[in-house]
């Protein structure tokens, strides 16, 4: 679905912030790329919808871009249109009419949580409440590749596992692919089929890729229990 | 927040009723030339009588009709101008200087000008009006569009959306909200422009009367146009902000 060879990505002339990266994404498969700020990982999600011009390298889009869904850090959603207008907003730029535009976005909201909240403005819901309308707006354009570029990290801890976890089971039942960028390694290891880490920019690289051992479905608090995630076993005391 | 808001208004109302009693008691007690300042009482009589006997009706045509039409104009020249500025860079660099050259300088003294080329009619003071408003607007729109915020231009990029749409979406609704917080300043802009030009030449308006006030040395009736003057920015002040909060409902919502 995804293919990215020798990806390299800077600003305007200065060192490249990440250099040959090489990344495959296979349908229904569920990827995150884990590294520190300035590793380049949103950039790279950028280069991949086109709001960004790789420096060199290769993207292989195995779908057209307007299958591709971006769900940015900040929701973004237009202070001026209303949680329903915000969720449409994506049907009625492709051709939808706006009453079926509207429904559309309204099953989404309900599916959501947000059934009753449609009317309200941006400036109305809450942090949560505005992710999941910006959620809402992406999936409704039934997207077959999901970028997310950490969509809960504002959000405080409580909100933010029910949040990932909605999602998760979503995308799961629907079988969308997945690129989530975090610099979260538990988090990433606790949704992905594959993990890769950064290291550090500039010039960063995957220092390694890692398939992830979990059975889908998944439980984000159950898995927390999974093998993947004990410490490492403590050196045996040598007795005196 | 209610009761709070009426404590507020009594309280302004309070410090003006003082302010008016004051004055009026300065009057009574001579300490106040009524040559130079009459008192409050004998001002409310003057525009009293301007309305008991009628006259005062063309003069208020004829400022708010050029007032008006030099808001609407330069409201229109200013958004087009400024949006055409902000979007076409080549437009941008033609515009920007001598925008920056007419803000930069007083502009009602454009009025003799304008009355020796328009004559003392409706015409040179609803030009002297727009050319106020449209340069206020000018810069509001051009900053308005300029200052839009990144990230929402991006949403509806990685949406699918073309430039009609983020104009739409988002160029428009950002540039009426800048529009709409000057509104009230381009009011005023739009009240000095006309009473202005009517002070320079012409045959009715407020600012003509304000000139033969003048010239007759006439304090009650200059005091009673400027009191007559301030109601009625006040009143169309209010107007713009009745329909800002219209417009703007998901701000104040």
């Amino acid at each position: 679905m995804l293919r990215i060879r020798d990806l390299t990505l800077g600003y305007g002339g200065r060192e490249p912030v990440l250099a040959d990266l090489d990344l495959d994404l296979g349908e229904r498969q569920f990827a995150s790329l884990v590294g520190p700020s300035g590793s380049g990982k949103t950039s790279v999600l950028r280069a991949i919808t086109g709001l960004q011009r790789p420096d060199s390298g290769l993207i292989d889009l195995g779908i057209p871009r307007e299958e591709i869904g971006f769900l940015f850090q900040d929701d973004a959603l237009l202070p001026w249109r209303t949680a329903r207008e915000n969720a449409a907003l994506g049907l009625r730029i492709r051709g939808a009419s706006k009453a079926e535009a509207l429904e559309g976005a309204e099953a989404w909201l309900a599916r959501l949580g947000l059934a009753g909240l449609g009317g309200r403005y941006p400036r109305q819901l809450s942090g949560g409440q505005r992710k999941r309308v910006a959620i809402a707006q992406v999936l409704a354009l039934r997207p077959r590749l999901l970028l997310m570029d950490e969509p809960f990290a504002a959000l405080d801890a409580i909100v933010r596992a029910r949040a990932t976890q909605d999602l998760l089971d979503l995308v799961q039942r629907e079988g969308i692919s997945v690129l989530l960028v975090t610099h979260d390694l538990e988090e990433a290891i606790a949704v992905s089929d594959v993990v890769h880490v950064l290291s550090g920019g500039p010039r960063a690289r995957i220092l390694a890729s890692r398939a992830v051992p979990i059975a889908r479905p998944r439980e984000l608090l159950a898995v927390r229990g999974h093998p993947v995630f004990a410490p490492p076993a403590a050196p045996a005391l040598a007795r005196p | 927040m209610n009761t709070l808001l009426d404590r507020l208004w009594l309280r302004r109302v309070l410090a003006l009723g003082s302010l008016v009693l004051l004055w009026e008691a300065a009057g009574w007690a001579g300490l106040l030339n009524p040559l130079f300042v009459s008192p409050p009482s004998e001002v409310a009589g003057v525009a009293f009588g301007l309305f008991a006997d009628g006259s005062i009706w063309p003069h208020l045509q004829a400022t708010f009709t050029a007032a008006l039409l030099g808001l609407a104009a330069g409201l229109a020249i200013g958004i087009l101008l400024g949006f055409a500025a902000a979007l076409v860079p080549l437009l941008a660099a033609l515009l920007e200087p001598v925008m920056m050259l007419l803000n930069a300088v007083p502009r009602v003294i454009l009025a003799p000008l304008f009355v020796i080329w328009m004559g003392i009619d409706l015409g040179s003071k609803v030009a002297l009006a727009t050319v106020l408003v449209a340069v206020l607007v000018f810069f509001s729109v051009y900053s308005g569009v300029k200052e839009v915020d990144q990230r929402l231009v991006e949403r509806v990029r990685t949406l699918g959306g073309g430039r009609a749409v983020l104009v739409r979406e988002v160029y428009v609704p950002s540039v009426v909200s800048w529009v709409m917080g000057n509104l009230k300043v381009a009011v005023g802009f739009a009240f000095t422009g006309a009473v202005v030009g009517e002070f320079v030449a012409s045959s009715r308006g407020l600012g003509y009367l304000l000139q033969f006030a003048q010239s007759t040395y006439n304090a009650s009736l200059s005091l009673a146009l400027v009191m007559l003057i301030m109601g009625f920015v006040l009143l169309l002040f209010f107007a713009s902000e009745r329909l800002e909060h219209r417009l703007l409902r998901w701000r104040h919502g």
